[in-house]
């Protein structure tokens, strides 16, 4: 069964669609990067997934439990990590995995906490409150809540933004170790060397609209027309460059 | 140059302006907009007209002395800045004009000039609301113009201090000149101030009356008086001007102030850069602070900390109160703290009074104190969705429907209210027993009372939470301003929106519980007065009328934030 299903998802703002009959899916395991220019609708798509705006039209089901009629349970197997980490002001970083254990309802959760406190870096932060933390720092909290319920589904946006190298290693490490244990992955991210390295499958999307779906390796492939060496980044302009074409033709 | 400067000046003003006027598209806004010029045109046209026709100043010379006065308040001003302790020379840039101007070929002369361009439009507004609010006879030109050279002469005086610093004439030197100035010119006055008062009957008429200003006027009119007012009194006469060729005269004579004040600070030649960038940042922190202090964001005890942990079976419902009821430890628990000690101090004065006529008075005011708790309450303890509409988006992924999630919300600060409520009650009971146990008040506030005195104040405070927090779903922008969106008719009109709009729904809500009250209390008085349970019987089915008023506004309210499209107006107010 697939964790992630999404069917025909449009999202509208007044006549504007935003996305439009978007379609795809993710297996458990699987790390899918969700890739396109400046405003092609990735973040709305993203936010469509994790139930923070309900879809114009389509269907997204998560764990098989439909997002807009079955939220909390559909919820309770997913972690959102927004691109821009807004923490509580007021509580330590303690403080934020009581919090979110709480709302997740985990299970004798203490002992969790410091292995994702270490995995991050930040047991000697434990309590500090988020104006004491770096950009990086917070993006980390934010990340380690995220992990302390274990979702079955993860669903990044920009996840390596404000992070530092050895953060950024962490952080692919991370996400490989639990696409490994069985968590279906989504990631957005205009850095085509990190989709490239930690992706199964691509979905690329232009105008709130797919324009090409499939593995890494096929999409070369269908690219390079059998002449080979290929990045994904070539493949990317070379496949959002098209339309552009297009319309400059009408 | 210039050019640039006028285009980023004109571009940026026309653009803040348009996105204002397009925002009037929507019918919130549009209504904001029109209620805040509605109040404006009440209390500031509409007063000006009737003052008009109504009072005549005669010919009294109040203008004169009006000149005088701001000519002293304006050499004041111009004498203190150089009193100032800051001596870097920096000047106030926003992020965006360090990052563009600073690294490009731009010279410091420029720099000054773009400064003085980019300072107009805030000037402008100012002289415009001063001419509305009353100083009519500046037409407008005479404010902005004394504004806009005490800006240009400010910025002189901040890189002049810098130069006196480079110059090894440091904050007590310049101290000490100014006081010296001060204190000088005050003397001169005040040697000359016993001639027009000096045995002058009260002023029985008009003519007395201006014969007597005329005398105080003549005060400021000594030769090294008007030596020393003579620049000030350009920006006095300007505001206050007698006719149109005096305000003419005003104006002329502030333009080559100006200018003169602007060569001069260009001919001073300060690095201003460095210490510009730490003035702006300084600047920047701030506004920060006192927007986050208006918002209620500032923690006072870092470390506070509920004594109790959260579980698995805690629940998400659970974990948003422990949430927010820290956050109240840690930025609202001190002003509790003073409540309780402002009543305790009550109580403590009630204990001395014992037994006198002051004692009931203050029982009376502490009853007072106890009825109004659950709005003021409210208005302080903001830990709910007023305060997490921020993170709106990491609420919705949360596992939790929008109806628990407002119920969840307005739980803490509900709690924290009603606790305070109780010792304040109970005080208030203990204090009125200890009055003669003859006063019909000592009758009325029994223990029974206490509780159903409790029993109603928290469904109030719980009404006037949701529906601060209902603002917050239903007018997200109007609940998420940034800081530098605070200003504006239609930002004033939506205050008065909201107060207004609080007042009646909080009536309307009380209406039906006043409604049963009415029939249940007169039932219960007459078959059951003397029994215990007279108070119960009356009020509770009010109370009842209360919660399940409240339990449908929550539904709703979990409804609408289920809705709430988190890339509409809630993205536009955070981005």
């Amino acid at each position: 069964m697939n964790a992630i299903e999404v069917v025909n998802l449009t999202k509208k703002y007044g006549s504007f669609a935003a996305v439009k009959e978007f379609s795809f899916a993710v297996k458990p395991g699987e790390v899918l990067g969700l890739v396109g220019p400046n405003g092609a609708g990735k973040t709305t798509t993203l936010r469509a997934l994790a139930g923070i705006h309900p879809p114009s039209d389509g269907q997204v089901r998560l764990c098989g439990f439909d997002i807009v009629n079955d939220a909390v349970e559909a919820k309770k197997r997913l972690a959102f990590f927004p691109d821009e980490p807004r923490l509580f002001d007021y509580l330590t970083v303690d403080e934020h995995l009581e919090f979110t254990a709480g709302i997740y309802r985990v299970r004798d959760f203490r002992p969790l906490v410091d292995p994702l406190l270490d995995e991050f870096e930040l047991r000697d932060k434990r309590r500090a409150l988020p104006s004491e933390l770096s950009r990086g720092m917070k993006q980390k909290l934010m990340i380690a809540c995220g992990f302390l319920h274990a979702p079955e589904i993860l669903i990044f946006d920009e996840p390596l933004t404000g992070l530092d190298p050895l953060g950024i290693r962490r952080m692919k490490e991370s996400i490989t170790r639990r696409a490994k244990a069985g968590a279906a992955v989504v990631l957005s991210s205009h850095l085509l060397h990190l989709v490239e390295e930690l992706c199964d499958t691509v979905v690329i999307i232009q105008d709130g609209a797919r324009v090409a779906y499939g593995t890494i390796d096929d999409l070369k492939w269908q690219i390079a027309q059998g002449r080979g060496g290929v990045s994904l980044e070539e493949a990317f302009l070379k496949i959002t460059e098209k339309p552009a074409e297009a319309r400059s033709t009408t | 140059m210039i050019g640039a400067f006028w285009f980023v000046t004109t571009r940026s003003f026309k653009n803040r302006l348009l996105q204002r006027l397009r925002r009037l598209r929507s019918p919130r806004y549009a209504l904001s907009m029109l209620a805040g010029l509605a109040y404006l045109w009440f209390v500031a046209f509409r007063r000006m007209t009737m003052s008009s026709s109504h009072v005549s100043v005669g010919a009294l010379p109040v203008s004169d002395i009006g000149v005088d006065i701001l000519s002293v308040i304006a050499f004041g001003a111009m004498l203190l800045v150089w009193a100032f302790p800051d001596s870097g020379g920096g000047l106030v840039f926003s992020e965006a004009e360090i990052q563009f101007l600073f690294p490009a070929p731009v010279s410091r002369r420029e720099l000054l000039i773009y400064k003085i361009f980019r300072q107009q439009p805030p000037i402008l507004i100012s002289a415009l609301m001063m001419t509305a609010f009353g100083f009519r006879h500046s037409m407008f030109i005479g404010l902005w113009m004394a504004f806009m050279v005490m800006s240009i002469y400010f910025t002189m005086v901040s890189l002049g201090r810098a130069r006196l610093k480079l110059m090894h004439i440091g904050f007590v030197a310049r101290l000490a000149v100014v006081v010296v100035l001060a204190l000088g010119t005050g003397m001169l006055i005040a040697s000359d101030l016993h001639n027009p008062f000096a045995n002058k009957p009260e002023p029985q008429s008009n003519a007395q009356l201006e014969a007597l200003l005329r005398g105080a006027g003549s005060l400021f009119h000594s030769p090294f008086v008007r030596a020393m007012l003579f620049i000030p009194r350009f920006f006095a006469t300007a505001v206050f001007p007698k006719d149109a060729a005096t305000l003419a005269l005003a104006c002329v004579g502030l333009l080559a102030v100006g200018v003169a004040f602007f060569q001069l600070a260009a001919r001073l030649n300060v690095s201003f850069e460095e210490a510009s960038v730490h003035v702006s940042q300084k600047h920047q922190r701030v506004r920060a602070t006192i927007w986050d202090r208006r918002a209620g964001r500032v923690i006072i005890l870092r470390r506070a900390r509920l004594p109790v942990h959260l579980t698995e079976r805690s629940g998400p419902v659970l974990a948003i109160v422990w949430k927010n009821v820290t956050a109240m430890l840690r930025t609202s628990l001190a002003w509790m703290i003073l409540v309780v000690v402002v009543f305790s101090a009550f109580a403590v004065d009630a204990a001395i009074l014992h037994g006198s006529n002051l004692h009931m008075g203050v029982v009376a005011i502490s009853l007072m104190f106890c009825a109004l708790f659950p709005f003021i309450g409210s208005n302080m303890l903001r830990q709910d969705l007023r305060l997490d509409l921020p993170r709106i988006e990491i609420l919705k992924s949360y596992p939790i429907t929008g109806e628990r999630l407002v119920l969840a919300e307005i739980a803490g600060p509900t709690i924290t209210v009603a606790l305070v409520e109780v010792f304040l009650l109970s005080g208030t009971a203990i204090l009125t027993h200890l009055a003669d146990s003859s006063d019909a008040m000592t009758r009325w506030v029994s223990p029974e009372f206490v509780v159903i005195a409790l029993l109603v104040a928290i469904p109030i405070c719980a009404i006037e939470l949701l529906i601060h927090n209902a603002v917050a779903i239903i007018l997200p922008g109007w609940a998420l301003q940034a800081p530098d969106e605070t200003r504006g008719f239609a930002v004033f009109g939506q205050r008065l929106l909201i107060l207004g709009g609080n007042l009646i729904v909080l009536v309307v809500a009380l209406v039906p519980a006043v409604i049963v009250f009415a029939p249940t209390f007169f039932l219960a008085h007459r078959y059951f007065q003397d029994s215990p349970v007279f108070l119960v019987l009356g009020t509770v089915p009010a109370i009842t009328v209360l919660f399940v008023e409240l339990w449908i506004a929550i539904h709703l309210l979990g409804t609408q934030f289920d809705q709430i499209d988190v890339a509409g107006e809630i993205g536009q107010a955070m981005s």
